[in-house]
């Protein structure tokens, strides 16, 4: 059986996770929404997806609002910790 | 655990972490011998703020005077309204943006943004930190700074804190006809709704994080570029 302890992460790895969450957020912060609903559309336009975020952009506004805030608590998560080990 | 006991603990945690590993001990040894009258608390009580202020950090300190700034402009809004939306005092504004809704006009202004990179680049130019410990400093200036709004969201949500509207052509009353309540400029983007104070500030820790990575790393550069020995 493949018994594998999980490696904790150094404090170089959680500050650059950090900070990939965060830069991730901005990418999707909900200020230029409907720049981020106009590009998803077109980059999934063919699909269901891209049918859901045309057909339903206020569910789609929640969602993404709701995973820019699940990603800046993440990051800003590791960059705390970071700041608590160092 | 006797009254006495749990009451120094909490005039103890009082102090900051770093003072508290130092002095705590005998702090803790010489409050449990004496008796704990309401002057001793007092006395124990106000040390704690001071050594708070001494071993605040920069970054805490910018952000309390930007909240107190805040404070102060939320107050004159009440006391003594703006003729426009343009004044000083109106703090909270109809936003042209999809979201936020409302925009925090002291937290939006490029002076604020400055000043975040200023002190983070000040800070990392005197000690050893990280880009990402300079981003957490903006954040922490944006998170104190932010407290009257969220004070005023939570207040409007239960009605303690009233909200007169004005739109284009209207002219605002005074303190003496409105009493407790905030004059809001309508600009006709979107409706006032007090969830959208409440979650005003989220939209600006992006931001703030960004200037503090940014103000950090021309802080660092300058450092290194000190150590470095002349040729």
């Amino acid at each position: 059986m493949n018994s594998s302890c999980p490696v904790p992460a150094s404090s170089v790895n959680r500050e650059r996770r950090g900070l990939v969450w965060l830069v991730g957020s901005f990418v999707i912060c909900p200020c230029h929404l409907p720049i981020t609903l106009a590009v998803a559309a077109t980059v999934f336009s063919g699909t269901a997806v891209g049918a859901v975020i045309s057909g339903h952009p206020y569910i789609a506004g929640i969602v993404i609002s709701l995973a820019w805030l699940a990603g800046t608590w993440r990051g800003v998560y590791y960059l705390r910790s970071t700041a608590t080990k160092s | 655990m006797t009254s006495k006991s749990s009451i120094v603990r909490i005039l103890l945690r009082l102090y900051p972490a770093a003072w508290r590993r130092e002095y705590g001990l005998e702090l803790e040894d010489l409050l449990m011998t004496r008796a704990l009258g309401p002057s001793t608390v007092a006395d124990v009580a106000f040390n704690a703020l001071r050594q708070r202020v001494r071993h605040a950090s920069p970054a805490t300190l910018y952000g309390l005077t930007v909240m107190s700034v805040i404070f102060l402009l939320l107050t004159w809004n009440i006391v003594a309204p703006p003729a426009t939306g343009d004044g000083l005092a109106a703090v909270l504004r109809d936003s042209p943006m999809t979201l936020p809704t409302i925009a925090i006009a002291p937290l939006t202004s490029y002076y604020y943004l400055l000043l975040v990179a200023a002190v983070t680049s000040r800070m990392a130019s005197r000690h050893d930190v990280s880009p990402s410990q300079s981003g957490m400093d903006g954040i922490r200036i944006c998170a104190i700074a932010s407290l009257p709004i969220v004070m005023a969201g939570v207040l409007m949500l239960l009605g303690i804190l009233h909200v007169e509207v004005l739109r284009a052509g209207q002219s605002p009353t005074t303190f003496a006809q409105h009493g407790f309540t905030y004059t809001f400029y309508d600009s006709g983007n979107h409706e006032f709704s007090p969830i959208a104070v409440l979650i005003a500030p989220m939209f600006r820790i992006l931001e703030s994080w960004m200037w503090g990575t940014i103000g950090g790393a021309f802080g660092r550069r300058g450092r290194v570029r000190e150590s470095q020995p002349a040729k």
